[in-house]
C-alpha cells in the first residue's frame, strides 16, 4: 500500500485478565487512517469500541491487556513511526504523545473534569507540559482556544470551576483541551451521548469547523449511525471486538454488506418514515455476554443468513468488496454471489 | 467567603457558651460537692469535722448559692481571663493547670500530625499498590489497631519496654529533668519520650484515616477525570497528586475536628495508664475530688478543643474544595 497512513492499528487484540482466565474484549482489529480524514467507529455497547480507543493513548484500566498487535503511529512531525503498542504505559514517551499528538474527547464532559481545579488551569496544564510556554502565554493561549470552542467569555472562563459549567460548555472546554497542542490525531469517544439533541448539532459543527481549521485526523465513535454519517470519511462497524464491515461511509450507508450492518441500518429512525408508519426493524436476540463468544462468526445466532456447518466453523477474513470497503460475511465468500 | 468564616466564627462561639452551660450543670450532677467530698476524705483520717463548720466553708465558697448565681460568677470570671480557685490545691486554677495545658497541647497535635501523615502517605501506598504485599501488612495493622483499645495497648508497651529494655516507657520526662524548669536539654528529652503516647493515642485514629484514604483513593482512581487527565499527558505522581489525592483527602480533611476531640478524650486514660504530665490525670481527680472549678475549665478546655478543631476542618476544606465555598454565597 502506497498510502502515507497516520495510524494503523494491525491485529489488535485487548483482553481482560481476570484472576485465573482472561476475556478477549478486542479480537483482531485492523483499521488505518489517512492525516485529515475522519473515521467513524460504530457499534453496540460493549462492543470494544472505547476499548480500542483507550489503547490508542495506552490508557486502559489496568484489568486490561494488550495482548498481541501493533499500532503504528505516524503523527511526529520528524516522520518516524512508532509502535504504541509497545510503549510503557507509564513512560515518558507515551505521555509525549497523550494530549500532545493524539489527544481525546469523553463521553461524559461532566466527569470528565476535576471539580477542584479551574478549566483553565486543567488546560493550560496540558500547554505546559508539552509546549513548555510560560504561564502567561498558556493562559493566552486557552482563553483563544475556549473563544474558538464557542465560549463566549474565555476571558471569565478559565477561572471558573466545571460546576459553573453547562455540559454543553464543559464538552466546548473539553474541545479545546483536546485541540490546545495542535495534536495529529483527535479521539473523540461518543462525544454527544451526554448532551441534549440541539447541543449536539452545535458541537458536531464545531468539532467539523475545528477539525478543518487544525486539519487533524478524528476517530470518532458513536453507536449513532445518524451522527456518524454526517462526520466521518469511512466508517468501521465493530461488533463484539471484531471489525465486521469498513468501507467508505457512503458505500456503508448506500450498499452495506453485512447482515449486522444492513440490521443496524434498518433500526435507525426516520423522520420521514413516520407516515408510512413503518415499524423499527429490532435485531433478533441480544449480544451475547462476554463469557461466551459463538465459535465462527460472532453474528451467527442472530443473523437472518446464517448458514450452517458455515458460519459456525471459523471467522470469515475481511475481504474487499470494491475500493476499500471490506466486509467478513460467507455470504460473499465466492466474490461473484452478491446480496 | 470571608463572610463564610464570620458566620462560623459566631456558631464556634455559640457553641462554646452553650457547653459551658452544660458543662456547669454536668459537674454539679454527682451528688455532694466539694465540701462532702473534702468531709469524707478527713474523716477516713480520723479528723471529725462538725456540720458547723461544712456549712460555714459552703458559705465561704458560695456554694449556697443558687445554681444560676454560681455559673454567672464564674462564667464572668472566666471571660475576664480568671479561671476560678482550685480548693484541693490551694492555688488558683490557671496557675495548677497552666504547664499540663501546654503539654495537652503539645501531645495532642503531635499526635493529630503522626495521624495525617502516616495515614495518608500509607493510604494512598496502599490504594496505589492495592493487593500488594504492603497492602495486607498495612490492612492488618490497620485492623488491629482499630480493634485495640488505647490503654491496653499502652499497658503493652510498658510491660515490653521494661521487659525487652529494662526501662520504664511511661511518663513525658526522664527523672533528671522531671521538677527542672524548662530549658533546651528538657524539651529534647521530651521528644524523645512523646513517641509512645503519640503512638498510642495516635493508633486508633490512623488506622481508621488510612482505611477511609485507600478507600476513597480507590473511588477516586477510577473516576473519568483521572483518565482526562492521564489523556491529556500529565505525568503519572504529578497526575496522582493533583487530582485524586486531593479529592480523597476532603472526607479525611472534614473528620479533622471529630479526630483532635477523640484525641484529647481519649488522652485522659492513656494520660493516666502512661503516668504523663499532661491534664488527664489531673482531671480525673479534679472529678472525683468534685474540685469544681478545676473540673470547669478542664472541660471547657476540652470542648474549646474540639471546637478549634472542627472550626479548623472547616475553613480548610473551604481552602481546598471550591465547591464549599460556592455552596452559600450563591
Amino acid at each position: 500500500m502506497g498510502k502515507k497512513y497516520l495510524l494503523n492499528v494491525k491485529n489488535l487484540n485487548i483482553s481482560w485478565r481476570l484472576d485465573k482466565a482472561s476475556v478477549p474484549i478486542v479480537c483482531g482489529v485492523d483499521f488505518s487512517l489517512e492525516p485529515g480524514k475522519v473515521l467513524g467507529l460504530v457499534g453496540e455497547s460493549g462492543c470494544g469500541k472505547s476499548v480500542t480507543a483507550l489503547s490508542l493513548m495506552r490508557i486502559l484500566p489496568k484489568e486490561l491487556k494488550i495482548e498481541d498487535g501493533e499500532i503504528l503511529f505516524n503523527g511526529h512531525n520528524g516522520g518516524k513511526t512508532v509502535d504504541i503498542a509497545k510503549l510503557k504505559p507509564k513512560g515518558e514517551d507515551i505521555q509525549k504523545i497523550r494530549g500532545g499528538r493524539i489527544s481525546m474527547i469523553f463521553q461524559e464532559p461532566m466527569s470528565s473534569f476535576s471539580p477542584l481545579h479551574t478549566i483553565g488551569n486543567q488546560i493550560i496544564e496540558v500547554i505546559e507540559i508539552h509546549k513548555k510556554t510560560a504561564r502567561g502565554e498558556a493562559e493566552e493561549i486557552t482563553i483563544n482556544l475556549l473563544k474558538k470552542a464557542g465560549i463566549a467569555d474565555a476571558r471569565d472562563a478559565v477561572k471558573r470551576y466545571p460546576f459553573e459549567f453547562s455540559g454543553g460548555m464543559l464538552q466546548r472546554a473539553m474541545i479545546a483541551k483536546a485541540l490546545s497542542c495542535n495534536p495529529s490525531l483527535l479521539i473523540a469517544d461518543e462525544p454527544t451521548t451526554a448532551l441534549d439533541v440541539t447541543i449536539q448539532a452545535q458541537i458536531l459543527n464545531l468539532m467539523r469547523d475545528l477539525q478543518r481549521e487544525f486539519g487533524t485526523s478524528i476517530i470518532f465513535i458513536s453507536h449513532d449511525l445518524g451522527v456518524v454519517g454526517q462526520m466521518a470519511d469511512e466508517v468501521a462497524i465493530m461488533y463484539m471486538g471484531k471489525i465486521v464491515e469498513r468501507g467508505p461511509t457512503k458505500n456503508i450507508f448506500k450498499t452495506p454488506k453485512h447482515p449486522y450492518t444492513i440490521k443496524l441500518l434498518d433500526a435507525i429512525p426516520r423522520l420521514g418514515n413516520l407516515e408510512d408508519r413503518r415499524r423499527l426493524e429490532p435485531i433478533r436476540g441480544t449480544v451475547p455476554g462476554l463469557f461466551n463468544r459463538p465459535p465462527g462468526c460472532i453474528f451467527h445466532d442472530r443473523c437472518d443468513s446464517y448458514m450452517s456447518g458455515i458460519c459456525d466453523s471459523a471467522f470469515p477474513d475481511l475481504r474487499e468488496m470494491s475500493e476499500n470497503h471490506f466486509v467478513a460475511c460467507y455470504l460473499y465468500e465466492k466474490g461473484e454471489m452478491d446480496q | 467567603m470571608f463572610s463564610l468564616i464570620v458566620r462560623r466564627i459566631i456558631s464556634a462561639l455559640t457553641t462554646l457558651f452553650l457547653i459551658s452551660i452544660v458543662a456547669f450543670i454536668l459537674i454539679q450532677l454527682p451528688p455532694g460537692d466539694f465540701v462532702d467530698a473534702y468531709a469524707s476524705k478527713k474523716s477516713q483520717g480520723g479528723v471529725i469535722i462538725t456540720k458547723e463548720q461544712l456549712d460555714a466553708m459552703r458559705i465561704q465558697m458560695g456554694l449556697d448559692k443558687p445554681l444560676y448565681q454560681q455559673y454567672l460568677k464564674w462564667i464572668g470570671g472566666v471571660l475576664r481571663g480568671n479561671l476560678g480557685y482550685s480548693w484541693e490545691y490551694h492555688r488558683p486554677v490557671s496557675e495548677v493547670i497552666g504547664e499540663r495545658i501546654s503539654i495537652t497541647l503539645i501531645l495532642a497535635f503531635s499526635t493529630l500530625l503522626f495521624t495525617y501523615v502516616l495515614a495518608i502517605s500509607i493510604g494512598i501506598y496502599s490504594a496505589v499498590r492495592q493487593y500488594s504485599i504492603g497492602d495486607h501488612i498495612a490492612t492488618v495493622l490497620g485492623y488491629i489497631g482499630l480493634a485495640m483499645p488505647g490503654f491496653l495497648f499502652a499497658l503493652i508497651l510498658l510491660y515490653l519496654g521494661q521487659k525487652w529494655f529494662g526501662m520504664s516507657v511511661g511518663g513525658l520526662f526522664s527523672p533528671e529533668f522531671v521538677d527542672v524548669p524548662w530549658s533546651w536539654a528538657k524539651f529534647m528529652d521530651m521528644i524523645k519520650h512523646l513517641w509512645v503516647p503519640v503512638l498510642v493515642l495516635g493508633m486508633a485514629g490512623t488506622a481508621f484515616q488510612l482505611r477511609t484514604m485507600r478507600a476513597t483513593l480507590l473511588d477516586e482512581l477510577n473516576k473519568m477525570y483521572v483518565t482526562a487527565a492521564r489523556a491529556g499527558g500529565v505525568p503519572e505522581f504529578r497526575l496522582l497528586m493533583k487530582y485524586p489525592v486531593r479529592m480523597a483527602i476532603n472526607p479525611i480533611v472534614a473528620t479533622l475536628g471529630w479526630e483532635l476531640s477523640k484525641i484529647v478524650s481519649g488522652a485522659p486514660i492513656v494520660g493516666l495508664v502512661l503516668s504523663l504530665p499532661s491534664t488527664g490525670p489531673l482531671f480525673i481527680q479534679a472529678l472525683l475530688d468534685q474540685d469544681m472549678y478545676l473540673a470547669g475549665a478542664m472541660i471547657l478546655f476540652y470542648c474549646t478543643m474540639v471546637v478549634i478543631g472542627t472550626f479548623i476542618s472547616d475553613i480548610l476544606l473551604m481552602i481546598i474544595d471550591p465547591r464549599m465555598r460556592f455552596k452559600r454565597s450563591s
